[in-house]
């Protein structure tokens, strides 16, 4: 290994930016009325061409845009019941005859083989429905609770889909998408409104609607912890703070949180998590050996030119993995995870906050992945950073239940379903 | 934006016979997006030759044709598997007898010399898409199910090493990787490909998969997915790495921490190769003092500094400081069980703790004040 090899982010180049601090430019704020605007305009119009590669996961962005509308605190006072109630038809238009949601209408018509339920879509479809005011009651239990059975892995993990007789249609079923993180806190989300989370199983509320292997899952999460103690989409690869949400999320949802991360694991998790927040001022006297060094943090803010910037260095924000890029969605995906974990004081919250309303957040509303106003507002981001700053008790917006993505006014709601219920002294555990 | 690569087809000339499906979205659906005529003509074919379960070449061209506009649909990816695996089976090719190899043909040999022909074009199809579609994961998880088959088929399970055939496979695999690591070294779903090969194909003691990792940490010493790959190799596998593989381990990692000493990478390494063996982890603490020598003597101290910056030598590593911070307060933790004689050697080691965790949060580090300050917390409670 050669000093020139120090990666070439860190080569200043002759060009220098100097750009805005919270100190130069004071605090910045939320532009709810875009924001609302740009929520609307998503769930009113068609989505440009640009998301034809999200067809088959039409319901992520309905989940996004009627969340997004909800922590605004505007989804019932912005549309009309007759909307809500077309929604909640359309919503069911995706569910299959046979349990589980499809991710959009796309595939109806091609047969039970290749028209079949995909995970993460049940989730959204569940949460969706009940934000818009739904009971749940078309939905197929029994159907849905087959579905998440049959998507489990031996080693506790979760694909995406299932194909009926496996590749060649002459053999057992195989599951099908990559060993991944994410479709486990899908599963257990679904899990936790079909049966509440906590340690009262299945059926108790849901009669005769089957479990998925819990001791499995809970294998599976645990092993997916890295040597850097961070969380990865499966064991051995590279911890990844979206994997690491979902992981804590899920073993949160089933009420096992401290099995999953005992006391001795806490400082080592905490220490993964808020590594990946960027500083935004330069950090004194740790600039590498041919370096030159660094103005002090009280100096006027100025950095090499704007690739140094865009490369995630000073901007405030979160990445997702160690040495990367700032981006709006790890502000959430961390900000969650130590949420739940009960840390979220942790953050540097004014940083944080900067990243997100004095850089990420757009002109025309919504949020863009990366600072610039180059980086359009994508449906996934512009939530994300709306949930991220939930967290952090920004006014005008609803506090969020980190663990399921939603505002805990669509928890409660969902709480009160009658099989989710709490009686008077039924002493039941929930989370 | 995908961008709309699709070969030249025109649907209806080839699917005479077949009666497209339009898609029904309800009157008032969610996320609607503003479909390109080509993408509605092209589902409404995929549904119905979806709904004739018709596993044919024509399928092939067709989920080709829809891919190219949209890579994530993953029940078209299954229906071209199950198509490929039908057609690679039931069509024999010209070359399939150049293909098995054997001077002596027998019938067999031949189709098994088709079939790969099938499959081996297909991953080829599939370096194509993937250069296109960088982002994309279930391109990855078919090339996965795709090259399954083609182990299967060129040898038994298990004895791969042996197979020369396999060999050359799994070669052109590596440099497929490496083609697109070129693009993004730190390709989540390529890394993912990549570990599945090592798996698959036993390639935990094939010298090339450590070598390509030293390539990438020679070019970057920040790659974190080169050095996770790294860890995936020597700590992944069955067996227990000997004692001079971890020996050599934490050499290569101090030197490249020598080189970058705030570079997180390997020092999360270092921790992980220590978690892994049971190694305190105060045997390192000679090292970090190189790092952060807090224990020196005050130099000059210039007017309105915080005494407790004052106090220490050349700081070069925050990361130096956070393990030195573990180190002594794991240390304060032994003492305190070594009754009225270790009090006094408690409080001095608790002291120092919470010395480098102030620094931290202080000057070295102040992102995460927060968390150096909970930690400060914790240790004055020992
Ligand atoms: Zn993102």
């Amino acid at each position: 290994m050669e000093k020139h090899s120090l990666s070439s982010s860190f080569v200043p180049s002759t060009t220098t930016t100097t750009i805005p601090t919270p100190e130069l430019l004071g605090e910045p704020t939320l532009s709810r009325r875009k924001h609302l605007k740009f929520w609307l305009r998503s769930l009113k119009s068609a989505l440009p061409n640009g998301y034809t590669s999200t067809d088959l996961s039409r319901l992520s962005l309905a989940f996004f845009s009627l969340s997004a509308l909800d922590l605004l605190g505007e989804l019932d006072t912005s549309t009309t019941p007759q909307e809500r109630k077309d929604w909640i038809d359309w919503v069911y238009l995706c569910q299959l005859p046979t349990g589980g949601f499809r991710g959009s209408p796309a595939t109806v018509g091609a047969t039970e083989t290749w028209d079949v339920a995909n995970l993460p879509a049940c989730y959204f479809a569940l949460a969706g429905l009940s934000m818009l005011g739904d009971d749940l009651s078309r939905v197929n239990w029994t159907g849905l609770g087959e579905f998440l059975v049959s998507v489990q892995r031996a080693d506790g993990g979760f694909g995406e889909w299932v194909l009926k007789g496996g590749v060649s249609g002459q053999e057992g079923d195989t599951i099908m998408g990559g060993e991944d993180m994410r479709f486990m806190y899908c599963a257990m989300a679904v899990r936790w409104i079909m049966h509440g989370g906590g340690k009262d199983g299945p059926g108790r509320h849901l009669e005769g609607v089957k479990d998925v292997d819990v001791e499995g899952c809970v294998k599976f999460i645990k092993a997916s912890t890295t040597y850097d103690s961070g969380f990865a989409a499966f064991p051995f690869i590279e911890a990844h703070a979206g994997h690491a949400y979902c992981a804590l999320s899920a073993l949160s949802l089933l009420g096992r949180l401290h099995d999953g991360v005992p006391p001795a694991r806490t400082p080592g998790i905490l220490r993964w998590l808020v590594s990946m927040q960027v500083p935004y001022v330069p950090e004194p006297d740790l600039q590498e050996p041919d370096q030159e060094p660094s103005k002090t943090p009280s100096a006027p803010y100025t950095v090499p030119g704007q690739e140094g910037y865009l490369n995630g260095k000073l901007t405030g924000g979160f990445c997702g993995r160690i040495n990367k890029h700032g981006d709006t969605c790890y502000s959430f995906w961390v900000g969650g995870a130590l949420d739940v974990l009960g840390h979220a004081g942790l953050m540097d919250m004014k940083a944080n906050r900067w990243f997100l309303l004095g850089q990420t957040q757009h002109l025309i509303g919504g949020f863009g992945k990366l600072p610039g106003v180059e980086y359009r507002p994508d449906l996934l981001h512009s939530y994300l950073g709306l949930a991220a700053l939930s967290i952090m008790g920004e006014p005008g917006l609803k506090k969020i239940d980190s663990a399921l993505c939603i505002s805990v006014d669509a928890k409660e709601r969902i709480m009160e379903m009658p099989w989710l219920k709490k009686e008077e002294g039924d002493g039941v555990e929930r989370r | 934006m995908p961008r709309s690569q699709s070969p030249p087809v025109d649907l209806p000339t080839l699917l005479p016979d077949i009666h497209p499906i339009p898609q029904d979205d309800g009157p008032r659906p969610l996320a609607q997006i503003a479909y390109t005529d080509t993408y509605t003509e092209a589902m409404s074919y995929l549904r119905a030759l979806m709904a004739a379960n018709e596993l044919s070449e024509r399928t092939l061209k067709v989920t080709e044709y829809i891919i190219a506009i949209n890579p994530a649909h993953y029940t078209c990816w299954g229906f071209r598997l199950r198509a490929l695996f039908q057609v690679a089976k039931t069509q024999p090719l010209p070359d399939a007898q150049a293909e098995s190899r054997e001077p002596a043909v027998k019938q067999e040999q031949l189709a098994v010399g088709s079939e790969l022909l099938w499959l081996k074009g297909e991953i080829k199809y599939l370096d194509k898409v993937a250069l296109q579609h960088e982002k994309n994961y279930q391109i990855w998880h078919h090339r996965q199910m795709v090259m399954d088959r083609i182990g299967e088929l060129l040898g038994e399970r298990g004895k791969e090493e042996e197979n020369p055939r396999v060999k050359e496979v799994v070669k052109c695999e590596q440099a497929f990787t490496g083609r697109m690591f070129d693009l993004d070294s730190k390709n989540y779903h390529v890394w993912s490909y990549r570990q599945w090969l090592v798996r698959r194909f036993n390639l935990f003691k094939d010298p090339a998969e450590l070598t390509y990792v030293e390539t990438l940490l020679w070019k970057d010493v920040r790659n974190n997915s080169a050095w996770n790959h790294r860890f995936f190799i020597v700590f992944g596998s069955a067996t227990r790495p000997s004692e001079d593989v971890i020996t050599r381990e934490v050499d290569y990692t101090q030197s490249a921490i020598y080189i970058a000493p705030q570079n997180p990478s390997p020092w999360n390494y270092l921790r992980g190769i220590f978690a892994q063996t049971g190694t305190p982890l105060s045997t390192l603490l000679t090292f970090c003092l190189t790092f952060a020598p807090i224990s020196k003597p005050p130099a000059t101290t210039s007017p309105g500094e915080s005494p407790i910056i004052a106090g220490v030598g050349e700081i070069t590593s925050s990361h130096a400081l956070d393990l030195l911070a573990e180190i002594y307060a794991e240390k304060a933790k032994l003492e305190g069980r070594g009754g009225a004689a270790g009090g006094e050697a408690k409080e001095e080691s608790k002291l120092q703790a919470v010395k480098a965790l102030e620094l931290l949060a202080e000057r070295y580090d102040p992102i995460r004040a927060n968390y150096w300050d909970w930690r400060k917390r914790e240790v004055l409670a020992v």
